[in-house]
């Protein structure tokens, strides 16, 4: 998890996080870009991309790879989306690059949220034997596999995500559908009170 | 500033109906000595809130200080579904405190008489306050001799515009309740550009879904300066049709040039319509202060800036922002507001740490209610280019129909906004 608080301290920590002088080069300079464009999308997204809505997915501290490839899904309109594609289309793949560099190191903030104590608690369940082999650390890790963090993300988003995902409207969700499959509707919805339910830093 | 400006200046000051004699005030004494390089931000709207805020964000060096009348500010966007019943005014009113608590902003709660470009400071009734650079936004004003027997301190009570507070919906949405089922409503659109036609068209179905439901004998009659709806028109032509038939009748290019409140009369150059309640909108021009202080450009109206870092065209070190600034198709909204208010506070940041500005992207996303439910969006992006600001090629447009999902996004869309400005 990163911190950072204004340009200078983000593009550090993209430093450190980027490795070779070169890379770290460009990764300063995504980040720096990204910064501009990226103003437009927090009115939604919240600032620095820390959600306040339960509607809205908070995107700042979501990982790179992630946010690069959801954008360029909603501009090829690979991904549904209401707003998005028309959103992503007014932006080259280099500026869709910036902006995932952006939102990457910013903190991923986990204000409390409304959750039903005994989803929660099968949840867990759920999670350690079908999920936690990708979405690692209760949803907060993505060292391993390059599948989206979880933890804390906003309950009403996912619920409208996964609907998404189990009629097949996302075309990526191939990697995840073993581990759907083998559980029901409620154990999903379960799982989902889980990622909800965490709040504060890594630990 | 040089001699001919200042007088120009001060006599503007000096002019304005109401208001102490400026010149005396010039020599007051500095409120706050400065702890630091200081933006001043006059006008805590949609605009000016967020740039005080991205200033601190990107800068704790910056003395930064927000100059507000008002103790607290009820939001616009969001404020005609209090009209159609699915939301309730208290959830658009929002204060400063945490903007001081957590971003270190020094709130000044007063009326900023005018800036002096000159002295380089903002002149209150109290004293002033120095700035290396000072943001202007002060949202709206209204063009009140556009219209014959237009009073500006009479008017609005009896044909309210409802257009400056979210406050001043309630007072309209009363009168509506207080009609007798049957009556008629007249709503008056002026010619962009002003603040926000999408929320005109958004006002007449958040009306029409109240008289549907509560008084559904009544009728709506908008006369429109502009010839058709100005945006979003298929979505809302065709949401009309759908659910209002028979209740909105609409004239298309109908400016109101001369009214008689006091009977309930409407003139325009086709007709003379008497209605039970009146919605006036009135035609606009940048707000008071921008007018006070010499801001505005060779139309009269409203402030040209150059849209890399809102510096405006006519002062060094002035930034205007919001519904205040000149722009060409833009749309003057919130969403505009807020998307000028943080690329102004980076470019003032950049320049006050030796980097050069640059020409950023700008979009403008507007969602509409069309009745308790269903919403629709149009987004719109631009470059901004020196003084101009050119659409984008790609990107952007309208939604494909109502829908109740961008409903459910237009509330948090508005909910986001509401938190970006205030915590
Ligand atoms: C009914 C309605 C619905 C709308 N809905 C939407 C919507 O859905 N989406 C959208 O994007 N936009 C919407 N808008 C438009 C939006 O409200 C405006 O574009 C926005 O408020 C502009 O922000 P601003 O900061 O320029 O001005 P304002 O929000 O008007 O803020 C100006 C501030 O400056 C202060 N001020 C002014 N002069 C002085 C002075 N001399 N000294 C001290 N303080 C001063 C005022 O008190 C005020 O707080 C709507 C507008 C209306 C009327
Ligand atoms: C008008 C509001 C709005 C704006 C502005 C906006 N978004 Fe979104 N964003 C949404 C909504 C709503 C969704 C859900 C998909 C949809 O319906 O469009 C979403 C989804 C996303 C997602 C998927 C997140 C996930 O975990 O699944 C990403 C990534 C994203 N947006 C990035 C951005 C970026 C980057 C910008 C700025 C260029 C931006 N958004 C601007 C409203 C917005
Ligand atoms: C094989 C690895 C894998 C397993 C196992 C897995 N996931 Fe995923 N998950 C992913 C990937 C990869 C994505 C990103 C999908 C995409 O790109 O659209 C994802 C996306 C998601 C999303 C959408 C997040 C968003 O913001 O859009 C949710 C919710 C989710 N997973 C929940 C679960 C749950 C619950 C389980 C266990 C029942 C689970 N996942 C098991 C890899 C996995």
């Amino acid at each position: 998890m990163y911190r950072c608080w204004g340009l200078i301290a983000c593009i550090s920590l993209a430093l450190a996080a980027a490795g070779p002088a070169a890379a770290q080069k460009n990764k300063a300079k995504a980040v720096e870009l990204g910064e501009m464009l990226a103003q437009p999308c927090m009115a939604c997204h919240g600032t620095r991309g820390a959600s306040t809505e339960q509607a809205m997915p908070t995107i700042g501290g979501q990982i790179e790879s992630y946010l690069a490839g959801s954008m360029k899904a909603y501009r090829d309109g690979t991904r549904p989306s209401t707003v998005m594609e028309r959103i992503a289309k007014a932006y080259s793949s280099r500026e869709l690059e910036a902006l995932a560099a952006y939102f990457a190191v910013q903190p991923f903030v986990r204000p409390p949220q409304a959750t039903d104590p005994d989803k929660v608690a099968r949840g867990e369940a759920i999670h350690m034997r079908k999920c936690n082999r990708c979405h690692l650390h209760n949803g907060r890790d993505t060292s391993v596999a390059e599948s989206p963090l979880l933890a804390g993300q906003k309950l009403e988003y996912m619920q409208r995500n996964m609907v998404e995902i189990l009629a097949g409207r996302r075309n990526i969700e191939i990697r995840m559908k073993g581990a759907l499959l083998e559980i029901t509707p409620e154990d999903i919805e379960a799982t989902l009170h889980f990622y909800a339910a965490q709040q504060g830093e890594l630990p | 500033m040089n001699g001919a400006g200042r007088r120009r200046f001060l006599k503007a000051a000096g002019a304005l109906a109401g208001l102490p004699l400026i010149t005396p005030l010039l020599r007051a004494a500095e409120l706050l000595p400065p702890k630091g390089p200081r933006v001043v931000v006059v006008g805590g709207g949609f605009a000016g809130a967020v740039a005080a805020k991205t200033l601190r964000m990107a800068s704790r060096d910056l003395d930064v200080v927000l100059v507000e009348r008002n103790r607290s500010y009820t939001a616009l966007p969001g404020a005609n579904w209090v009209i159609g019943g699915s939301r309730r005014i208290g959830e658009n009113r929002l204060n400063y405190d945490r903007l001081e608590s957590n971003y270190g902003i020094t709130m000044v709660y007063g009326e900023a008489l005018a800036v002096d470009v000159a002295a380089k400071n903002v002149v209150l009734e109290a004293g002033t306050l120095a700035y290396d650079h000072v943001v202007v936004a002060p949202g709206i004003g209204f063009r009140s001799d556009a219209i014959e027997g237009y009073v500006p301190a009479e008017t609005p009570e009896l044909f309210p515009h409802a257009w400056t507070s979210g406050e001043e919906i309630v007072a309209l949405k009363r009168r509506l309740e207080d009609m007798k089922d049957g009556g008629l409503v007249a709503v008056s659109l002026p010619l962009p550009p002003y603040r926000c036609p999408q929320a005109a068209y958004e006002r007449i179905s958040q009306i029409a879904w109240y008289l549907k439901q509560a008084k559904p004998r009544s009728k709506i009659v908008v006369l429109d300066a502009n010839p058709g709806i100005a945006v979003l028109a298929e979505l809302f032509g065709r949401g009309w049709e759908r659910d209002y038939k028979g209740l909105i009748e609409y004239r298309g290019g109908q400016a109101v040039t001369k009214i008689d409140a006091a009977r309930s009369r409407l003139v325009t150059a086709a007709e003379t319509l008497r209605a039970d309640v009146v919605n006036l909108i009135p035609p606009q021009i940048a707000g008071a202060l921008a007018q006070r202080s010499g801001l505005v450009g060779a139309d009269q109206r409203w402030c040209a800036v150059d849209h890399t870092t809102y510096e405006s065209a006519v002062a060094s070190g002035v930034h205007v922002i919001g519904d205040a600034v000149l722009t060409a198709g833009m749309q003057k909204s919130a969403s505009t507001a807020n998307a000028q208010g943080k690329a102004c506070a980076l470019a003032i940041a950049g320049l006050l740490g030796g980097r050069k500005p640059r020409p950023n992207i700008y979009s403008d996303v507007g969602y509409s209610l069309l009745n308790d439910r269903e919403g629709a969006s149009a987004i719109a992006f631009y470059r901004g280019e020196g003084r101009q600001t050119v659409p984008l090629e790609r990107g952007g447009g309208a939604s494909p129909d109502w829908s109740e999902l961008e409903g459910v996004y237009a509330r948090a869309w508005l909910g986001s906004m509401i938190a970006e400005m205030s915590t």
